[in-house]
């Protein structure tokens, strides 16, 4: 692949490259964004663009915007800034998604820190506390709307939130504070940078919070030793160093421990604590070739579930019980190179090379993973001063594999039937005959992973018309693609289910929770028509889109889809489900002076899902209420004002969002709420809610602030968990 | 109400089309010269000047190119030098120096600022006397850097425009780092 690369990198050359010979540069967000007055970016197509040149829908929230929020993390800022879809479980606990489609373990948002995916592979989700960030530290967050899997890979295909740090070399950024707050919340985070002259820039960041669980109802949904406290740590290293003057190299390294109360399926939760550790390393050099980039990194995550019915040899004694715990990792290595031809054409060329695994299911000896192997390009043909087309064209090849003892053969689970009754159907030859007669045996074997491939295309293309000085079009296409994640392929996990026995006995008898080698990727695709215009007169900018996607093979990541298989002893069972498409409208308007902020954001949408199962609700009427297309609010508005007045910041956000239905809540492991595809509808009526911050800047280098969430009411039912409750924190802030 | 409102999506891609086609007609994307120089527009020319591959730090000598016989670029080279004194950007001090045009041959700054007024052959007069002295010359009109005579032109209202002359800058010899040259509109 490299000969290749340099194959094709040399005829470029043949037709006249125009490249740098300048000093090498990672893009240097702040001082571009002081040129050019407003924010850049390199998530759309991988070349440094201005916000308002991207070929696709995307929003910036700039840190200033992230300093004046009231929210303590991210998926609250996204809450208050954007109108993407925030599903708020329990405290640290909130997936999120592009234009609908959320559920728990959100997988189709692939969410990026400087380009290192922090999203978790295993099963498809990003746990947001997790990410070794502070708040202080983000420059900005992109995100992208609409597939991107031509630049960024698989899982980008909804969206994709790039959290941009500020620069170890460039910046200089520090910053400490000390939070506490209702519900026990007490809240530490540092930030600070060090410069060796313009040669060497170090950035360390540190922080973590302690707190109560929202509801103390959570123990009625968990028998009270599956609850904890959550919490979180986290520490990030980044270095940055300008070798020579043409070469830059960068090393980072983070750790973050967590604990939640997680809802893994729409209808139960279980506590879990995650560990996350990685480290990048990055390259960027000016060459006759071009820019060329290229990044290593690693990401390990240890999680560790509480599962009192898990399988013996892969049940961990921790401090707190039985856990079951998986280990998942995932290695990058990306070789990039952006050059120009002439002055109209920009073009990219790409070759990427991953491995992801994941053990400990059904024991340590077993790996599940793929290998995938990726080259990609993006042409970028600046037609006239006013029109622009961009086109992004991926190759992913994908190898998966399993390795380790197959599973086969009766599993030994011990049953929960009443002594004498045991006794009893011993002597009678029934008990054994219960087990044998059931062995759980996996329908796969290492075969079927090492069997499979899957090659897939992925395509960007966009065209940005400037009609006037402060009137831009905008039309985009994107083809990506989502892999299921890797507990849907590879999970192996025996339980106990309850069968009645009649006189009001009940055995448990093994069952079987399997993933599917067989499993296809979620195509996505999107059109889009966008218009943006500049309001400087009123320091505005107004913009809408209208879109139009699909989702071809939507696959169990999809919580919904998780079903009974009769037959072969398999309680659930990763399936494609069928497909689903969606349109609507987004209206954004943004401004700022130098003492007042405003903003406003709304989306509206329609999803009809095609799945090929049915769907029952709890009177045992066929429904689709329960899948995505009741599952997602029509309607989301959120808007957002600020003042400043001398030391004083006042900002207000509310958000308002139109009623949507989730599966119920069942308290009940062994019952999955769902046997026999009949889930009970749970409808989160429509709602409106308020996060306030006032400050006090008491100095240029201290402040005092109060944050106020979800001020409206002591609580608030975002989902179908027990609602969240009214915070208030107390910040004291200082830079040095 | 749902059909309604399906109704109206319809309709929104043709209005957004129809509404652009109209704009379209009453302007262009360009941008053109404004009456004088502003503060905004002189702390453009230093940032641009950061982006240089060779990065300026420090005390930075600009030149500011004008006319004496001609009122226009007298007035603009006075308003430029007032604003050099009060501007910086980031660790680049500009020391200002006016330079008639008559004693362009003694141009020693790496970055020198065009005032407008000036005519084609004037401009000629500076796009020869730069050649290969490694100087970025910059101005407010966008047809200086259109007609090659100038290396950059930003125009900062109602949105930033920079235009690169690719050739200009080459006969000069100076050159941007790749990531500015990947953000402005290259010539």
């Amino acid at each position: 692949m490299l000969k290749n690369y340099l194959l094709a990198t040399a005829g470029f050359l043949a037709v006249g490259v125009v490249a740098a010979t300048a000093r090498a540069e990672n893009v240097d967000y702040g001082s571009l964004e002081q040129m050019f007055g407003e924010p850049v970016t390199t998530s759309a197509t991988g070349k440094p663009q201005r916000a308002s040149d991207v070929p696709m829908a995307m929003t910036i929230i700039t840190a200033d915007q992230i300093r004046h929020a009231a929210a303590l993390d991210i998926p609250g800022i996204l809450k208050e800034y954007t109108d993407l879809d925030v599903l708020q479980f329990t405290r640290g606990d909130s997936d999120v998604s592009v234009r609908g489609y959320d559920s728990t373990m959100e997988p189709r948002l692939l969410v990026l820190v400087n380009g290192r995916q922090v999203y978790v592979d295993y099963f498809g989700f990003t746990n947001w506390d997790a990410i070794p960030v502070e708040l202080a530290e983000i420059h900005q967050i992109e995100v992208v709307k609409g597939p991107n899997t031509a630049l960024f890979g698989f899982n980008a295909a909804a969206g994709v939130v790039n959290i941009v740090t500020v620069s170890p070399l460039y910046d200089t950024v520090n910053e400490a504070s000390v939070r506490i707050g209702t519900q026990g919340y007490k809240e530490v985070s540092a930030v600070g940078t060090a410069h060796v002259g313009d040669k060497l820039g170090v950035r360390l960041s540190a922080g973590g919070y302690n707190a109560q669980p929202f509801n103390d109802n959570l123990t009625n949904l968990l028998t009270a030793p599956l609850t904890q406290d959550p919490f979180r740590r986290a520490a990030n290293l980044d270095v940055l160093g300008q070798l020579t003057e043409d070469i830059q190299v960068g090393l980072e390294a983070s750790h973050s421990l967590v604990a939640q109360n997680q809802w893994m399926l729409p209808f139960f939760a279980r506590p879990d604590q995650l560990r996350s550790d990685s480290i990048k390393a990055t390259v960027s050099a000016n060459t006759g070739l071009g820019m060329i980039d290229g990044q290593v990194y690693k990401n390990v995550v240890f999680t560790s579930y509480s599962m009192v019915d898990a399988l013996p040899g892969v049940i961990e004694d921790l401090a707190t019980g039985d856990k079951l715990s998986t280990r998942e990792s995932v290695t990058s290595a990306k070789l990039q190179d952006l050059f120009k031809i002439g002055a109209d054409h920009t073009l990219r060329i790409a070759g990427e090379y991953r491995y992801n695994t994941m053990n400990s299911v059904p024991s340590e000896d077993v790996h599940a993973g793929y290998t995938v192997y990726s080259g990609s390009g993006m042409w970028d043909w600046a037609i006239t001063p006013s029109v622009n087309m961009t086109n992004a064209l991926r190759f992913d090849h994908l190898q998966l594999e399993r390795r380790g003892p197959n599973v086969n053969g009766p599993v030994p689970i011990t049953n929960n039937i009443p002594i004498p009754l045991l006794n009893a159907m011993t002597n009678a030859g029934l008990a054994s005959a219960l087990m044998t007669t059931n062995p759980v045996t996996w329908p796969y074997t290492n075969a079927d992973f090492n069997n499979k491939t899957i090659d897939e295309v992925s395509v960007n293309s966009g065209l940005v018309v400037k009609a006037t000085d402060t009137d831009t079009i905008r039309l985009s296409y994107g083809r990506g693609i989502q892999m299921p994640p890797l507990v849907d392929y590879a999970w192996f996990e025996p339980i106990t289910r309850t069968v009645p026995l009649g006189g009001g006995f009940s055995a448990s008898v093994p069952a079987l929770v399997n993933g599917n080698p067989t499993l296809e990727p979620t195509i996505v695709t999107n059109y889009e028509l966008g218009y943006t215009r500049d309001l400087s007169d009123i320091s505005s900018k107004a913009s809408s889109s209208v879109f139009y996607d699909t989702y071809q093979n939507l696959s169990s990541a999809d919580p919904f889809a998780y079903r009974a298989v009769t037959g072969n002893q398999t309680l659930l069972q990763g399936v494609n489900i069928g497909d689903s498409h969606s349109y609507g409208m987004e209206l954004a308007f943004d401004g700022h002076t130098d003492s007042w902020r405003w903003g406003a954001n709304y989306r509206l949408e329609f999803i009809h899902d095609n799945f090929n199962f049915a769907q029952y609700d709890q009177n045992g009427n066929m429904t689709l209420d329960l899948f995505y297309q009741g599952a997602t609010p029509h309607s989301l508005l959120t808007m957002r004002g600020g003042y400043s007045y001398h030391a004083w910041d006042f900002d207000l956000f509310g958000r308002y969002s139109s009623s949507f239905s989730l599966p119920n809540t069942n308290p009940q492991f062994g019952s999955y709420g769902l046997m026999g595809g009949t889930y009970n509808k749970y409808t989160v009526p429509s709602y409106v809610t308020f996060d306030a911050r006032i400050a006090y800047n008491v100095t240029d280098w201290a402040w005092v602030a109060l944050n106020l969430i979800n001020f409206q009411s002591s609580t608030t039912q975002f989902t179908n968990t027990p609602p969240v409750e009214r915070q208030g924190t107390l910040t004291v802030g200082i830079k040095f | 109400m749902i059909n309604n409102i399906r109704c109206l999506l319809k309709a929104v891609p043709r209005l957004v089309v129809a509404g652009l086609l109209a704009m379209s007609l009453t302007g262009t994307a360009t941008g053109t010269a404004r009456a004088e120089t502003t503060a905004k527009d002189v702390q453009l020319m230093l940032k641009a000047v950061s982006f240089l591959s060779s990065k300026p730090t420090g005390s930075l000598s600009v030149s500011v190119l004008f006319n004496p016989a001609n009122p226009e670029s007298v007035k603009d080279a006075e308003v430029i030098r007032s604003l050099l004194t009060t501007i910086k950007a980031g660790t680049i001090v500009p020391v200002s120096k006016a330079v008639e045009l008559s004693q362009i041959a003694t141009l020693d700054s790496p970055a020198a600022i065009v005032t407008r007024g000036l005519s084609m052959g004037e401009l000629d007069e500076i796009s020869t006397a730069v050649k290969a002295r490694k100087v970025l010359t910059l101005s407010t009109d966008p047809d200086c850097a259109k007609t090659g005579k100038c290396v950059i032109s930003i125009v900062s209202e109602p949105k930033v425009q920079v235009l690169y002359n690719g050739a200009a800058g080459q006969s000069t010899g100076v050159e941007f780092v790749p990531t500015f040259r990947m953000l402005i509109t290259e010539l």
